[in-house]
C-alpha cells in the first residue's frame, strides 16, 4: 500500500476545505470496503483519505415530514436493522443487504456504494427507484442532483474536487407504493451482480398502477432507467401479458458487454425475468391481489 | 507356475501379454525377465508397482508369491 | 480381518488435538513464521502466455541498494542431462526448475521469470521493475484441440509423444499416449442391442486451498539450512531442492508448519528452492508469499478433459463394452494424471471388454498438480454420465444397472489386477435404502446418482512413540495432517496402548526428528502412517510386558497386557502401563515404540453419491436440494472426520461441476484469479451433505482401514451433471453448468 495522508474531520465544511485544497488526491473515507482494496492495489498512487464518519449526522438515518435523510456512512449493518425504514422501502433494505458479506455490511455504507460507482452496486437502482436525491455540499455551498445523475460512467460520479456527498433524501412514498429489488448471482452471496433490478410502484385501490419507476444495473456502463417498461405498468393491473411486456422492456433497454461473469445474451434476458420478477414483489407489497 | 501380465503399454515394448514364470519373488522375476526377453530394459520394469494377487505393491522390491499367483506390472500410483 | 471387534477408541468422536491452536489462531501457518534479519523475495511473472525469453537483465535491480539478491533459472547448479542420464537426478527435474524459474521460454501467464529478495515487502515488488526482458511473444495454446490440430505452436520443441506403437517421428504438443484393453472390444460391442456414445468435457478448476503458498528459509553453510512451509509432504519438498541446488538430503531441514489445505495441490515445489537460492545468495533469511492471484496463475491447478466414452448393453441391462478416448490438458509441462484417469474411468464394472486410450497434452496454462483422486474425476464424469444415459434409454433404475455390473472381489480390472474385496455393492445398496433416494422429487428437480473409485496407495512411513515417566507420552510422525489424521493417530495408538487418546500428543515432526515418511497423499496417511503407528504401540505393548515381567520377576511369557494393565498370568498382581513407566528407570530406562514400514495392501474405496437439483428456467441457475455421499470407509476411525472428508469430497465435486472454472481471455490471460470470479460454493448454496458410511474392512489393516480423502471427490460431477440433465430435460455434455451455459441450452430447446 503507497502512503497516505489521514483526516478525519468533525464537520461537513473542515472536510469540505481538506478536500478542497488537498495536493494529492483525495479520497473520501466511509466504509472502505471498495477505497481500501483500491488503495492497496499494486502501483496505487500515494493519496490523501479523509474519513467522513466523525462528521454527526453521517451515520445517521432521521425522518422528517418530508420523509428520510440518511447519513452516506451509515453502515449497511445498522441501515439494515432498521425497522422504520424496511417498512417503507423493503427493496432498498434488501439491497443494501446483499452488499458482500455480514462481516463486510458492517463497514459497507450506502453512500460509499454510490459514490464508488461500480455498474453493479446493489443499491444504485434501489435508490433510483426510490427517487433518491443527492445533497451534495462543496465550497460554493449546496446543490441536489436526482441519484441517476450522480453516476456519470463506471466508476466515475458527479462530485468536483472539494465537494461532498452530505446526504441522501428519500421522499416519503404516497399510499399504495411499495418497492423491490432482485439481482443474479450464481451463487447466494458474497458476490456481484451480473444483473439487478429495482421496481417501486404504486398501486390504487383497484389495483391499478398509478405509478411506476423501474432501473436495472450491471447491464450498462451505470445504472440506468427504464421508461419503456414503466409506461407498460402505469394504467394497468398487473397481470402476465403486462409482466412480459415489462421483462421485454428491460432487456431491450439493456446494453451489457460480455464478461467473466456473464454473457450479453445472458445479461440481457436475466435482466428482464429480474425486472418481472422484482414488479411482482412490489406489486404484492403494494397490495395487488394476485 | 506364477503367471506375469503385461498391460497394453507394457505388451508394446515387450512384444507379448503374458508369461509363465518359475520365479517366486520379485528379485527372481526379474532375472527370468531379463533373460527370456529382449526389450527387457527398455520396458523400465523396476519403475512399477507389482501387483501380486490383486494386492498393488508400490514397492515390491521384497516381495514373495506364491506359485501359482497372478502378477502384473502396473504404474505406480501417486494421489494428491 | 474378519469379525467385528470391540474397540474403545475406534469408531468415538474424540476432540481434536489441533482444534483449539487453529480456532484461537496460535496455531502457525506458512506465513506465520519470521526470522531476525530475514529479508522479503518477490517474483517477476510473465505478462505473456506463450513467449521466448529473447533477453533478461537483472543488473539493475542486482545494484539497488534495497536489494541483496537476485535469482534465476541459471542459479539451478545441478539442472544438467548428466545428471538425468547419471540417474542422480530425477527425470521431472528440468520441469520443476523451469517452472518456478523459466529458462529460455515462458509457458502460461504468470510463469516465474525471476525473484528478487530485498529490505522489505514493498522494496522487493519494487525492484522487479528494475528486470528488463525482451520478449518474442508467440501464439498461445489454450485448448485441447488447439494443442493437438495440424500446425499448432509447440510447446516445447523437442518434445516427441511417448507411448506411441511407432515412435513418433516429429514433435508434437501430446507428451504421451497410453492404452489399456481387456478383452475384444469390437465383439463386445457387436453382442450390445443398445450403445451410448456422447463427448464430454470439463474445464481446468484449482484445488482452492484456503492459504496460499509461502515459506521462510535460511541457508547456513555450517548446518542444516531450514525450510518452513505448509506442503502434504515436507521429505519431497527436501529432496526436490536438494536435487535442484546439487546438496545432500542431511544439509537441508524442512519443517512443515500447520497447513490450510492441499488437496494434492501442496505436493510440490514453487517458491522453496527460489528462496534458497536467494536466502544463500544473500546470507540472510528470506520469505516469500504468493497472493491469492498467484495462486490461481501460477501454483497447480488440475487439468481441463475432453473425453469421448462409448458403452454397449443387452436390453436386459448386461453391459457388453466399454470404451473411451481420453485427453487431458498438463499445463505447460508433461504430467496429467492422465494414466490414473485411464485406469479408474470404468473399474466401478465388471465388464469383459473394455478399451481405454488416454494423452497428455500440454497448453500453456499453468503446470497441473493433483487434485484428490488425480484424473478420476474428469474421466468417471464421463462413465457415470454415459451409464446413467444408458440405464435412462433401457428404462432401468440406475442403480439396479449398476448391481448388475458392479465390480466386486474378483473382477478383473483393465488396468491388470483383479479386486479383492470392495463395497460398491453395498454402497449401491445403501444408496438403494438410503431416505435420501426413497424420498419422492420436488417438482422441477433432477436426481443424480454417480459411482467413483479411488485406488488408495501405502508407502514409507516413519514413527516412534515416546512414553514419559508418567505414561503420558507423544507420537512423533512425519505426515503433514491435512484431514485430521494427528487424531487418527492418537485413537490407534490409544486403542493398541489401552490409554486414553488424550494423553499421547501427536506431533508432526521435521525432516531431521523422524525418518523418511512419504508425502500425505493418495489417501495413505490413516492407513499407513496409522499401520506403523500401531506398530510403534505394539513395539510397546511389548516392551511393557518386559518391563513388568522384570519388575515380576518372571518371563514376559508370564505377563499379559490388555486396555492399559499388565497382568502377572502367575499371581493377581497387575500394573498400569503409567506404573510400569514410573518404573522405567529401575528396568533399563525410559520407553519409545517405533516403527518404519512400506505398507502394502491399501485397500480401494468406492462411493456413490446421490444429488436432487432444481434449476431456474429463466435464469439457468441450479439449486442444489438434496445431497447424500456413501462411501466405504472400511473401518471409520473418526467417524466425524470420514463425514468431513466426504462431505468436503462432495463440495468441490459440486463445485467443480456448477461454477468453478479459468475463464482466459483469447491472448491466454485467466481473467478471474480471486474467490470472487473464480466460484467456489459457499456454505449458503449447499444444503447439508448427508453422508452413509459403508463399511466393508480392508483385510490388509489391523483395523481395517481404507483410505477415505480422495473418492468422494470422484462421484459429483455426474451426480451433479444428470440431476441437472434431469431438472432440464437436456443431456449436459460439459462443465461447468454455469448459469449462462444452462439458459443457452434452455433458451435453444425453447
Amino acid at each position: 500500500m503507497a502512503a497516505l495522508t489521514y483526516h478525519a474531520p468533525n464537520s461537513i465544511d473542515d472536510a469540505i476545505k481538506i478536500l478542497a485544497d488537498a495536493s494529492l488526491p483525495p479520497k473520501v473515507l466511509s466504509g472502505g470496503t471498495d477505497l481500501i482494496i483500491q488503495m492497496q492495489r499494486p502501483k496505487a498512487p500515494e493519496s490523501l483519505v479523509v474519513d467522513v464518519k466523525k462528521i454527526p449526522g453521517m451515520r445517521d438515518a432521521e425522518w422528517s415530514e418530508d420523509g428520510l435523510t440518511l447519513g452516506p456512512a451509515m453502515s449497511c449493518a445498522e441501515f439494515t436493522k432498521r425497522q422504520d425504514i424496511k417498512s417503507i422501502f423493503p427493496g432498498l433494505v434488501e439491497a443494501a443487504y446483499l452488499i458482500g458479506s455480514t462481516q463486510v455490511q458492517g463497514r459497507a455504507s450506502l453512500g460509499g456504494n454510490l459514490c464508488n460507482a461500480s455498474p453493479a452496486a446493489d443499491t444504485i437502482p434501489a435508490l433510483i427507484a426510490n427517487r433518491a436525491i443527492c445533497v451534495i455540499q462543496g465550497p460554493s455551498g449546496t446543490r441536489v442532483v436526482p441519484v441517476e445523475a450522480f453516476v456519470t460512467g463506471v466508476g466515475k460520479n458527479c462530485l468536483e474536487q472539494g465537494e461532498l456527498l452530505a446526504a441522501l433524501t428519500l421522499a416519503r412514498p404516497e399510499p399504495g407504493t411499495a418497492d423491490a429489488y432482485l439481482r443474479f448471482i450464481p451463487r447466494t452471496e458474497m458476490d456481484i451482480a451480473v444483473a439487478g433490478a429495482a421496481v417501486s410502484l404504486t398501486l390504487d385501490s383497484r389495483g391499478v398502477c398509478r405509478n411506476a419507476r423501474i432501473a436495472i444495473g450491471a447491464v450498462a456502463p451505470t445504472a440506468i432507467l427504464v421508461p419503456a417498461a414503466e409506461d407498460i405498468l402505469v394504467g394497468e393491473r398487473i397481470s402476465d401479458e403486462v409482466l412480459a411486456g415489462v421483462a421485454q422492456a428491460a432487456s431491450d433497454a439493456a446494453s451489457p458487454i460480455s464478461d467473466r461473469r456473464g454473457t450479453v445474451e445472458f445479461r440481457r434476458h436475466v435482466v428482464g425475468v429480474l425486472t418481472k420478477r422484482a414488479t411482482l414483489i412490489a406489486a404484492e407489497r403494494a397490495g395487488a391481489q394476485l | 507356475m506364477a503367471i506375469v501380465f503385461f498391460s497394453s503399454e507394457l505388451e508394446a515394448i515387450l512384444g507379448c501379454t503374458q508369461l509363465k514364470v518359475a520365479a517366486l519373488s520379485y528379485r527372481e522375476l526379474l532375472n527370468e525377465l531379463s533373460e527370456c526377453l529382449p526389450n527387457y530394459l527398455e520396458a523400465n520394469l523396476e519403475t512399477f508397482a507389482l501387483v501380486i494377487d490383486g494386492e498393488i505393491v508400490q514397492e515390491p522390491f521384497l516381495a514373495t508369491f506364491e506359485a501359482n499367483s497372478e502378477l502384473h506390472f502396473i504404474q505406480k500410483i501417486a494421489a494428491g | 480381518m474378519s469379525e467385528a471387534r470391540e474397540y474403545q477408541h475406534i469408531g468415538q468422536r474424540t476432540i481434536r488435538p489441533d482444534g483449539f491452536d487453529k480456532v484461537t489462531g496460535k496455531a502457525n501457518y506458512g506465513a506465520d513464521l519470521s526470522i531476525p534479519g530475514m529479508i522479503w523475495g518477490a517474483i517477476l511473472r510473465s505478462p505473456h502466455a506463450h513467449a521466448k525469453i529473447t533477453s533478461l537483465d537483472v543488473s539493475e535491480a542486482e545494484a539497488h541498494p534495497d536489494v541483496f539478491a537476485v535469482a534465476t533459472y541459471q542459479d539451478f547448479p545441478s539442472v544438467n542431462a548428466e545428471a538425468v542420464a547419471a540417474g542422480t537426478a530425477r527425470k521431472d527435474l528440468f520441469d520443476t526448475a523451469a517452472n518456478v524459474l523459466a529458462d529460455t521460454k515462458v509457458l502460461y501467464h504468470g510463469h516465474a521469470i525471476a525473484a528478487v529478495a530485498a529490505r522489505t515487502e514493498a522494496a522487493a515488488q519494487a525492484a522487479l521493475e528494475l528486470i528488463q526482458v525482451a520478449y518474442e511473444v508467440l501464439d498461445p495454446v489454450l485448448t485441447i484441440d488447439a494443442a493437438i490440430k495440424d500446425g499448432a505452436a509447440l510447446l516445447h520443441d523437442n518434445m516427441m509423444t511417448q507411448g506411441l506403437l511407432e515412435p513418433a517421428s516429429a514433435a508434437s504438443n501430446i507428451a504421451a499416449r497410453m492404452e489399456l484393453k481387456k478383452g475384444d472390444i469390437d465383439l463386445g460391442f457387436e453382442a450390445a442391442d443398445i450403445i451410448v456414445e456422447r463427448s464430454y468435457e470439463t474445464p481446468t478448476v484449482h484445488q482452492g486451498y484456503i492459504e496460499p503458498h509461502a515459506t521462510t528459509v535460511r541457508f547456513d553453510d555450517n548446518g542444516p539450512s531450514m525450510i518452513w512451509c505448509p506442503t502434504q509432504g515436507h521429505f519431497d519438498v527436501r529432496a526436490r531442492v536438494a536435487q535442484l541446488l546439487n546438496m545432500e538430503l542431511g544439509q537441508i531441514k524442512v519443517v512443515a508448519s500447520e497447513i490450510g489445505g492441499g488437496f494434492g495441490g501442496k505436493t510440490t515445489v514453487y517458491l522453496e528452492p527460489v528462496a534458497l537460492i536467494l536466502s544463500k545468495k544473500s546470507g540472510r533469511p528470506v520469505k516469500m508469499t504468493m497472493s491469492r492471484e498467484d495462486v490461481f496463475r501460477a501454483s497447480g491447478p488440475a487439468s481441463a478433459s475432453q473425453s469421448k466414452v462409448k458403452i454397449g448393453a443387452k436390453s436386459d441391462g448386461t453391459i457388453t463394452a466399454m470404451q473411451a478416448s481420453l485427453h487431458y490438458e498438463a499445463g505447460a509441462f508433461k504430467g496429467s494424471p492422465m494414466g490414473p484417469g485411464c485406469m479408474t474411468i470404468f473399474t466401478p464394472y465388471d465388464v469383459e471388454n473394455m478399451y481405454v486410450e488416454g494423452f497428455d497434452v500440454v497448453v500453456n496454462k499453468p503446470k497441473a498438480a493433483a487434485y484428490r483422486a488425480p484424473g478420476a474425476p474428469q474421466a468417471e464424469f464421463a462413465a457415470e454420465m454415459a451409464v446413467n444415459e444408458l440405464a435412462s434409454k433401457l428404462g432401468m433404475d440406475p442403480i439396479d444397472l449398476r448391481l448388475k455390473n458392479a465390480a466386486k472381489e474378483g473382477t478383473q480390472t483393465i488396468y491388470g489386477p483383479k479386486l479383492k474385496t470392495v463395497g460398491l455393492e453395498a454402497c449401491l445398496l445403501a444408496a438403494k435404502s438410503s431416505p435420501h433416494y426413497q424420498s419422492t422429487l420436488q417438482e422441477n428437480a433432477g436426481r443424480g446418482l454417480a459411482a467413483g473409485f479411488w485406488f488408495n496407495i501405502g508407502g514409507q512411513s516413519s514413527v516412534m512413540i515416546h512414553l514419559n515417566p508418567d505414561g503420558t507420552g507423544s507420537i512423533i510422525e512425519g505426515s503433514p495432517d491435512i484431514g485430521g489424521s494427528r487424531a487418527s493417530m492418537q485413537m490407534m495408538a490409544a486403542e493398541v496402548l489401552g490409554v486414553s487418546p488424550s494423553t499421547l500428543n501427536p506431533i508432526v515432526a521435521d525432516t531431521e526428528h523422524v525418518a523418511y515418511n512419504q508425502t500425505t497423499g493418495g489417501s495413505r496417511t490413516t492407513f499407513a502412517t496409522g499401520m506403523a503407528v500401531i506398530e510403534a504401540a505394539e513395539d510397546i505393548v511389548d516392551q511393557l510386558k518386559a518391563r513388568a515381567a522384570e519388575l515380576w520377576n518372571v518371563t514376559p511369557e508370564q505377563v499379559d497386557y490388555k486396555n492399559g494393565v499388565a497382568y502377572n498370568l502367575s499371581s493377581d498382581e497387575r500394573l498400569s502401563l503409567a506404573e510400569i513407566c514410573a518404573k522405567a528407570e529401575k528396568t533399563g530406562g525410559q520407553i519409545t515404540g517405533r516403527a518404519n514400514i512400506n505398507a502394502r495392501g491399501a485397500g480401494p474405496s468406492f462411493a456413490v453419491h446421490l444429488c436432487d437439483v432444481q434449476v431456474d428456467p429463466e435464469t439457468g441457475k441450479t439449486d442444489v436440494l438434496r445431497y447424500t455421499a456413501i462411501q466405504d470407509a472400511g473401518k471409520a476411525i473418526h467417524p466425524s472426520y470420514v463425514e468431513g472428508q466426504f462431505q468436503g469430497g462432495a463440495v468441490q465435486g459440486i463445485g467443480w461441476a456448477l461454477n468453478e472454472e479459468y475463464v482466459y481471455s483469447a491472448d491466454g490471460v485467466m481473467e478471474n484469479a480471486g474467490f470472487l470470479d473464480y466460484r467456489i460454493p459457499l456454505a449458503s448454496d449447499l444444503p447439508e451433505i448427508e453422508t452413509i458410511i459403508v463399511e466393508v474392512p480392508n483385510s490388509f489393516h489391523p483395523f481395517g482401514v481404507r483410505g477415505v480423502g480422495e473418492t468422494g471427490i470422484v462421484p459429483p460431477l455426474a451426480a451433479v451433471g444428470t440431476a441437472v440433465s434431469e431438472a432440464i430435460g437436456l443431456p449436459i455434455t460439459s462443465l461447468p453448468c454455469s448459469p449462462p451455459k444452462l439458459l443457452e441450452l434452455i433458451m435453444k430447446r425453447g
